[in-house]
């Protein structure tokens, strides 16, 4: 269904796309023409701001600034761009007139001449401003972009212990100045793309010169390449877009607000995509154990950080085994668990009217409309949820019969570490509902073979050519030093060699060739 | 060796997850969990009568557990088991069975159908306990409280646990049993039940040793004697020796307790014969010196080893004489080392072992390590 719409919108789109193209064409020499064309362009739109004037020469020259209000910083404009051109007494009509006000008048640091329609339009969509001259057919594009922007705060997702508490922020040129001033070297390469046919958002590949992954970075410029849509509000949708399994639950593109992990990343051969108007960023590509790693793992010492990083990997396995296995024991293999254990299950059992298997669905369930609604819900009424959610159905739902207290606990360790890897949330959620269901068809064979079909799926799939298991298997002690364990910093002499092959060494003595 | 250990480990993990037994739907409270049964036979109708203690278990905070008895006959021992349906009205759940009580009289008959049974059935766990009842019937036994706990057959498994540390009672779970049963030169040993009276109630104690020939029980060996015929079988794990020491100054007792045993036990033809060699070596710490007298210099200590020594060794003599005059069966294993040592020879002896074992010369040493004497290493002196 959903398919065959886009399919059928398909020619109207290219249709209309055509009709959106930026008007062509060039400026012509009089400026009341040239305003002109601005005004029909952006008919019925009030924030265009005309402001028309003339400089103080005797044969004075008529100038106007274009430009939208509240892009554009209004004292930058007023005192290097109106004033010096009101004073100026010395230019006079001129076909050289736009050279001489850029050269020797106006105070803009960045000044660029066009003539083109389509690149004043889009500068002055970007928070430029335009001035032209009556006798030029030249525009000029001066640098007055000053919107407000968010200020740099730690990301609210991505706390750290211990590490930089900077994060990106919307603005793609802040991003770029904080890579910048982690990278100081000049092989960190910044391509910028516009995508979007209507939003024109400005996307920019970074890359260290000498470390990437050629191939991978070529491939990402392909895809890049290839989007066609009409506009992009979040990197998510360039996720979508270029993402390997377009299906699939795994990831294959990362995403980070903080500018340390991209740097780190970046220094790794990665390739970042950072997207304007949106804090997140993309690094690809993305492996299965970018997962369990976390930044603050390397700023921490590393026998802790492993201790961390062990746990995660645990957790995540214990979220999508521990329903399955306890379904699995509580209703084909009694004989597996204690003694002990089986008669305070069968106690705990005694009076609950459902199978195991809907108790179970029931609990997990439970579990995750809780969650969402505790996302969903204003923060000064979530201490509710939390009553509701733990005496109503904790307590509550046991006491009644409805639920045993082991299945409790079950759901309980189930939703605490599966929100231990929050990125990894959503195919958690998948593969423990899979894996529970086959295992409540033939109990521990069923989870086996889950477990199996799992490892086998994770094994087939790839990001920007690169396996996501790449360096697990097969593996060497060098591939497994940032895996389960992170060897500490002065050991970890070698970048991962599939994502860096031009470069592999990372760290060795002075002396070393690089 | 450490790369052994990094490859068999993920195996057996894995293999865990493989050899999960039969699957097979069932909820737990849906179960009749058995904790243990009792197996006499009615002399009158030569059926089989079963007495099943089954785990009822009640929920609420509390959670009592208690057990339940069913009584059900019938010709053979799972017709039985399953003659209990009609009161149960449930399966009877196998897997978490901890002891099986043989009656004394179906002992003397044969247990091949018991063991026959209990192996071919995938419910019941190799490491059961199979007892024999030196009580009239082998019900009495599971009809008696013990102070150990609320459920009969647990207590009778946690007992038979802690016996480790006293050493008077074989332990022979089902798979040492069956293996024992169908090995050519060694005959089966069970642990005994019996019932006795302490501070005027009727109380279990659980000691001794049952002797087979074949598959028929023949005799007992009881708490005390089971000791020495753990170190001839080398299964001692613990316990104690007592014994008396003659010095210059008089007689003391001392105890030592054994905190490992090893038993070499090897055959040895000499001179036309077989003669079986037990080299028994034992570490044991001092528990007790019955004296105010210093034992505890150089020569005080190799007294005590000299006395230990003797002890042992005639303790152990004594009982293997005892089981090859009395009841000539091949308890010990001998005749199953010789197999695997002296094939040649076995062959010639294999058809005529039991009459070849009751005249086996056995040649026992002990050799006793002290290597503490606990906290003290003076006596306590009486004050003038």
């Amino acid at each position: 269904m959903f398919f065959k719409k886009k399919s059928s919108e398909q020619p109207e789109k290219k249709e209309q796309s055509t009709k959106d193209m930026p008007p062509q064409g060039r400026l012509g020499k009089d400026i009341n023409e040239n305003i002109k064309i601005f005004k029909d362009i952006f008919k019925n739109d009030d924030t265009l701001v005309i402001r028309e004037f003339e400089n103080s020469a005797k044969d004075s020259i008529k100038l106007c600034c274009l430009y939208f209000d509240g892009m554009v910083n209004t004292k930058v404009l007023n005192d290097d761009v109106i004033r010096p051109a009101m004073y100026n007494s010395t230019i006079g009509i001129d076909d050289e007139v736009i050279t001489l006000l850029q050269e020797k008048v106006i105070f803009s640091n960045d000044a660029k001449k066009s003539s083109e329609i389509a690149i004043l339009i889009e500068s002055m969509l970007y928070g430029d401003t335009i001035l032209i001259a009556h006798g030029s057919s030249d525009g000029l594009i001066l640098n007055t972009k000053g919107w407000l922007t968010r200020s740099i705060t730690e990301p609210e997702a991505e706390k750290v212990e211990r590490g930089p508490r900077e994060g990106f922020n919307e603005a793609i040129l802040v991003n770029l100045s904080l890579l910048r001033r982690k990278i100081k070297t000049p092989n960190l390469k910044f391509e910028f793309k516009t995508i979007g046919v209507q939003t024109n958002t400005k996307v920019c590949v970074c890359y260290i010169d000498g470390i990437v992954n050629k191939s991978v970075l070529k491939e990402v410029n392909d895809r890049l390449e290839k989007i066609n849509i009409d506009g992009i509000l979040d990197s998510g949708y360039i996720t979508e877009m270029i993402k390997d399994e377009p299906f699939s639950p795994i990831k294959t593109v990362g995403s980070t607000e903080r500018p340390d992990v991209v740097a780190a990343k970046l220094l790794e051969g990665r390739v970042a995509v950072i997207v304007d108007g949106t804090p997140m960023a993309l690094t690809v590509p993305h492996l299965f154990v970018e997962y369990f790693q976390t930044n603050d793992d390397y700023y921490v010492n590393y026998i802790f950080s492993s201790i961390n990083r062990i746990l995660r990997i645990l957790g995540a396995f214990i979220s999508i085994s521990i329903p399955a296995v306890y379904l699995a024991f509580v209703t084909y293999h009694q004989e597996l668990m204690p003694t002990s254990l089986l008669l305070s299950v069968t106690s705990a059992r005694q009076g609950v009217p459902v199978p195991t298997i809907v108790e179970e669905i029931l609990i997990l369930l439970a579990f995750e409309l809780l969650r969402e609604a505790s996302l969903r819900m204003p923060s000064n009424i979530g201490s509710a949820l939390s009553i509701v959610g733990a005496l109503v159905l904790g307590q509550a739902a046991v006491e009644a019969k409805l639920v045993s207290a082991p299945m409790v606990i079950v759901a309980a360790l189930t939703g605490i570490t599966g929100l231990m890897i929050i990125k990894l949330k959503g195919a958690t959620i998948l593969v423990r509902l899979i894996l529970l269901f086959l295992s409540s068809i033939v109990g521990m064979y069923g989870y086996v073979f889950g477990m199996v079909g799992l490892l086998i799926y994770l094994c087939s799939i790839r990001s920007f050519g690169i396996p996501i298991i790449q360096g697990l298997s097969p593996s060497t002690p060098s591939d497994l030093q940032d895996v389960g364990i992170r060897v500490p910093w002065f050991n970890m002499r070698y970048r991962p060699k599939f994502l860096s092959p031009d470069n592999p060494i990372r760290n060795g003595s002075k002396g070393d060739k690089r | 060796m450490r790369k052994i250990a990094f490859t068999l480990i993920p195996i057996i993990l894995s293999n865990m997850f493989f050899l999960t037994g039969c699957w097979n739907y069932r909820e737990v409270d849906n179960l009749a969990i058995v904790a243990g049964i009792a197996i006499d036979k009615n002399k009158a109708t030569n059926k089989y009568l079963l007495t099943s203690e089954i785990l009822k278990i009640s929920s609420g905070k509390d959670g009592k557990i208690e057990s339940e008895k069913l009584e059900s006959d019938g010709d053979t021992i799972f017709d039985a088991i399953r003659n209990t349906i009609k009161m149960s009205g449930q399966k009877l759940y196998w897997s978490h069975a901890h002891i099986v009580v043989i009656s004394k009289d179906i002992a003397k008959e044969g247990i091949t159908p018991i063991l026959d049974f209990l192996d071919r059935q995938p419910e019941p766990r190799l490491n059961l306990n199979v007892l024999v009842s030196k009580a009239e019937t082998a019900k009495e036994v599971l009809m008696k409280k013990t102070v150990a706990g609320e459920i009969t057959s647990f207590s009778i498994d946690k007992i038979i646990d802690a016996s480790k540390a006293t050493a008077k009672l074989p332990f022979e779970r089902l798979y040492n049993i069956i293996n024992d049963y169908s090995s050519e030169g060694k005959s089966m040993s069970l642990p005994t039940v019996s019932v006795i009276k302490n501070m005027d109630k009727e109380l279990l104690d659980v000691s001794g040793t049952a002797l087979f020939n074949k598959d028929k029980l023949v005799g007992f060996l009881s708490d005390i004697e089971t000791k020495p015929f753990l170190y001839a079988k080398d299964e001692l794990k613990g316990g104690l020796v007592c014994f008396k020491v003659t010095t210059d100054v008089g007689d003391t007792l001392v105890t030592l307790e054994v905190t490992k045993n090893k038993s070499k036990i090897k055959p040895a033809y000499v001179n036309g014969k077989i003669v079986i060699n037990i080299d028994v070596n034992t570490d044991a710490t001092i528990v007790e010196i019955d004296s105010a007298e210093d034992l505890l210099d150089d020569k005080g200590i190799e007294t005590i080893k000299y006395f230990a020594q003797k002890n042992i060794e005639v303790d152990i003599e004594d009982i293997i004489k005892k089981v090859q005059s009395e009841y000539d069966t091949d308890v010990f294993g001998f005749g199953k080392l010789v197999m695997e040592s002296m094939p040649s020879h076995w062959r010639e002896v294999k058809d005529d072992w039991d009459n070849y074992f009751k005249d086996l010369d056995v040649n026992v040493k002990s050799k006793v390590n002290i290597a503490s004497s606990s906290d003290i290493k003076t006596p306590i002196k009486v004050g003038d």
